[in-house]
């Protein structure tokens, strides 16, 4: 029967009023929620139809809410999506109901509805009081945008737990709440005072909490509907229209005010017409407050051979009323003989070694332009091999893209201006110029993923853009820093530059086992014990025992400025942290093991571990223990003040008594420690971290 | 075999890029009577130095006298001598005029001069274009692109109207 009625209907030519095939989904939490958990409903239309879905609007209704979304138009093969995030629900189960509504074929209004459902349960981990109800709430009339307003609600406490409550007014674009204790068996008058901003149809909800552990628990809510009145309106006008026209190009300005008492929300500006061509608009503008003025240049090109132009401008805004539109017309004569070049699309381009600046320079006009010249510059701060690109011509309709590399100078850069300017000549052998310009980023902070040195730090604070030794993003680090993923900061190795004394050629290996010996005693004794994996901390570079030539002196004062200059000299000139020399052969005194300048350089005897990180301590600026006495001690020597060593050619920073039992920075026998009585450890530490050798 | 020679690599790579950065590179003498040598200063790609906090302090100051860059480092003038540990031996020191230091600081476009000071009281001052830029070695470091004090960085242009000067001015000379 059915199909015979259709069959009629295209017979005779009357076309029937149909639905659009819509796929519809409310999609709610597939697990039990508690009451002070938001709830989450993912909502869907999808239209399988070859025919669009107009004015849809999508009405949500849970427990006694009700949320109204506005979908738009959903063309063939689109899905609308969004997921809503609706407040807390009382412990009880519910049924979300979708009910979408739109304008079908030949404009018939349609509805089509879906369900899910969710449940909400009182966690069983914490004592909540329950049978507490708003049993009625009372609403202000004459309500007026802006105003704060009273509203009363009565809460009854019909359970047998005590407790702390928060009662929350919330209405379209606001909330208040209160703070409030109630004992069972009782009744509670509350007021409370939200303010109403959105004109129009709002909603007074009152939420009851019952606060535990901090955490809020929704026990019950109830709604009124509150008519809000406008107090202001905006008014947006375009004050003034005028056009700067430079041949086939118009900068056309429009100066927008707002004479309403209201801001100006959602102001769109649209420009129309059928044969200009908007290039940009500058500045974007959204909001226009009341009694504010914003001019706007919106630039437009002639890409026809047409000269006279009659283009349309919309300006859509919104107040506490509604959406309103105010249109302006005008009339543009344009040239279109000429060639019209211009820079259109500008980007730094940060994947090479050093930025690039790559554009996309296009011909609007209706010539070509010949001899073009595209130059880089900046007020300062920049450096290029070859800041301009040149094109012998460009056709009208033609572009072409460019790329122009440059070094950034200044290690502050903050906002850099890059200036791009381009020059051509017309057919007419007129030379015309145009300047477009664009930004550079910089002053990240440390730890920062980074493309460039310019984009890290500051002049005070100097940083670079350092690989990360893991692979990975590059950071911003001090100065000889690179980050370290695992201690999640820029951390230094300490690079030591070992020298050997005395070494025949073949001793190379011998000479860098001994020193590997000395070192990681260092590193088991020093601060550097407590780094994720400590050896890694130091890097030690060997200088070969051939390159060190014979000193000519066993001196160790001399070998000390001997070895310096070997490395001054050395490929490590600019790396070293310190400098450690082994060796073979006894010093001048031949009871000496070892020698330090309090500055970058130590020496030691070879097969003395104890002495050499006793020596990085002077360099360090560490002093020896300071004296101490062992009563009894079968060597004289320890029975006297510091266990043998001698004080007084420095200010002590680790001024302590030593114990006696093998400080590092004592004589006394033992290689056990750096004192912590004497500080010995702590100066270490900081001197460690000053660095970045530990953090 | 090929995978660790590419692992190797890849290592070596990034170690190189952690550590070239520019530096300021000085290398002077401590004078123990207040006074400081220079023995050399360059641009360069390095590591700035190890520092322990002392009464010196190494600066660099911008046109304005800004300073851009401070570190307070100690000096020694010196040397401890130790003895072999359990020997009854004690340990001497030796006390000299003049210590070697070499200074690597953080490299600024922006630096104009460099300072040396001991508890605030200045002891040498360095002005960097002098030393890098007022040369005619036909090299423009990147540190004089845009400081008119290096010939080598100039344009042609203005190379071309320096020469016209310098004509116009002997040209004048002579008649006088």
């Amino acid at each position: 029967m059915k199909k015979t009625i259709i069959l009629a209907a295209l017979v005779l030519g009357i076309p029937l009023a149909t639905s659009v095939n819509l796929q519809t989904n409310a999609e709610t939490p597939d697990r039990v929620l508690y009451p002070n958990e938001t709830v989450d409903v993912n909502l869907s239309v999808e239209n399988l139809d070859t025919r669009p879905a107009e004015n849809t609007s999508i009405l949500l209704e849970v427990g006694e809410r009700e949320f109204e979304y506005d979908a738009g138009d959903i063309e063939p093969s689109e899905e609308f999506n969004r997921t809503l995030e609706l407040p807390e629900f009382p412990a009880g189960s519910y049924q979300a109901k979708a009910t979408v509504n739109y304008t079908g074929f030949l404009g018939k209004r349609f509805t089509e509805t879906t369900r899910s459902g969710f449940k909400v349960r009182f966690p069983d981990f914490v004592r909540i009081p329950r049978q507490v109800y708003i049993q009625d709430i009372k609403v202000p009339d004459n309500v007026t945008a802006g105003d704060e307003k009273t509203v009363n609600a009565v809460i009854n406490h019909d359970g047998d737990i005590e407790g702390d409550f928060t009662a929350a007014v919330v209405s379209k674009d606001s909330g208040t709440e209160k703070e409030f204790e109630l004992s069972p068996g009782s009744q509670r008058n509350l007021t409370v005072q939200p303010t109403f901003y959105s004109p129009g149809v709002s909603f007074a909800e009152t939420r009851l909490y019952a606060d535990v552990n901090d955490d809020l628990f929704l026990l019950d809510y109830l709604s009124e509907q509150v008519f809000v009145q406008e107090s202001r309106i905006a008014r947006v006008n375009v004050q003034d229209l005028a056009s700067d026209k430079q041949d086939s190009r118009a900068d056309i300005q429009l100066d927008l005010v707002n004479n309403g008492s209201s801001p100006a929300y959602e102001v769109n500006i649209s420009f129309s017409s059928d044969d200009l061509r908007k290039i940009s608009q500058k500045p974007e503008v959204s909001l226009l407050n009341s009694e504010e003025k914003e001019t706007v240049t919106i630039e437009v090109a002639n890409p026809s051979s047409a000269s006279e132009f009659h283009p349309s401008l919309s300006i859509r805004y919104r107040d506490g009323r509604g959406y309103h539109t105010v249109e302006r017309n005008l009339t543009l004569s344009l040239n279109a003989t000429a060639a019209d070049l211009g820079v259109e699309e500008v980007e730094i381009d940060k994947s090479g070694e050093r930025p690039a600046l790559s554009y996309l320079i296009a011909n609007n006009g209706e010539e070509r332009a010949e001899e073009v010249e595209v130059e880089l510059d900046s007020e300062s701060g920049i450096a290029a091999e070859n800041p301009s690109d040149s094109f012998n011509e460009i056709g009208p309709g033609e572009s072409e893209n460019g790329e122009i590399g440059f070094s950034v100078l200044k290690s502050n850069v903050e906002n850099l201006k890059l200036n791009i300017s381009t020059s051509y000549h017309t057919d007419a052998g007129t030379e015309k110029t145009r300047k477009e310009s664009t930004t550079l980023e910089g002053g990240y902070s440390e730890g920062a993923t980074c493309g460039y040195n310019y984009q890290c730090g500051t002049s005070s604070n100097p940083m670079s853009c350092s690989a990360t030794p893991a692979g990975g993003a590059s950071r911003c680090c001090p100065p000889g820093e690179s980050y370290s993923s695992s201690a999640g900061t820029c951390l230094d190795k300490m690079t030591l530059v070992a020298v050997p004394l005395f070494y025949e050629k073949e001793g190379y290996q011998e000479f860098k086992e001994i020193t590997e010996e000395q070192v990681k005693f260092f590193v088991e004794k020093s601060p550097l014990q407590e780094a994720e994996n400590p050896r890694s901390r130091v890097e030690v570079e060997y200088i070969r025992p051939e390159e060190v030539g014979n000193p000519g002196t066993v001196d160790c004062g001399r070998l000390n400025s001997y070895v310096q200059r070997i490395v001054l000299e050395s490929e490590y000139r600019n790396s070293y942290d310190k400098i450690i020399a082994t060796t073979t052969r006894e010093f001048k005194d031949e009871n000496v093991a070892g020698c330090s300048t309090f500055g970058d350089t130590e020496v030691t005897r070879a097969g003395f571990p104890k002495t050499m990180t006793h020596e990085m301590g002077h360099s360090f600026g560490l002093g020896h223990t300071k004296d101490h006495r062992i009563a009894n001690s079968p060597i004289e020597s320890y029975r006297e003040p510091g266990c043998g060593a001698v004080r007084g050619y420095r200010d002590y920073p680790n001024d302590a008594e030593s114990d006696g039992l093998g400080e590092i920075m004592s004589y006394c026998p033992g290689d056990k420690y750096f004192s912590d009585q004497s500080d010995e450890y702590g100066i270490l530490k900081e001197i460690f971290e000053q660095n970045g050798w530990i953090r | 075999m090929k995978k660790a020679l590419t692992l190797t690599a890849l290592i070596l790579l990034i170690t190189t890029s952690a550590a070239a950065e520019s530096i300021f590179s000085l290398d002077i003498n401590i004078n123990r009577n207040d006074t400081v040598d220079l023995n050399s200063f360059n641009i360069t790609e390095g590591e700035p130095s190890a520092f322990r906090n002392g009464d010196y302090t190494i600066r660099t100051l911008d046109e304005n006298s800004n300073a851009l860059y401070s570190q307070n480092f100690s000096t020694s003038f010196t040397v401890v001598y130790d003895v072999i540990p359990n020997t009854s031996t004690t340990s001497e020191s030796e006390t000299r005029n003049t210590t070697r230091k070499l200074l690597r600081i953080p490299y600024s476009y922006e630096a104009e001069s460099i300072q040396i000071l001991n508890s605030g009281k200045e002891l040498y001052s360095l002005d960097i274009p002098d030393r890098v830029c007022k040369n005619n070695d036909d090299k423009c470091p990147e540190y004089c692109i845009n400081r008119e004090i290096d010939s080598d960085c100039q344009t042609e242009d203005k190379q071309e109207t320096a020469g016209i000067l310098s004509w116009i001015l002997n040209f004048v000379e002579g008649i006088f």
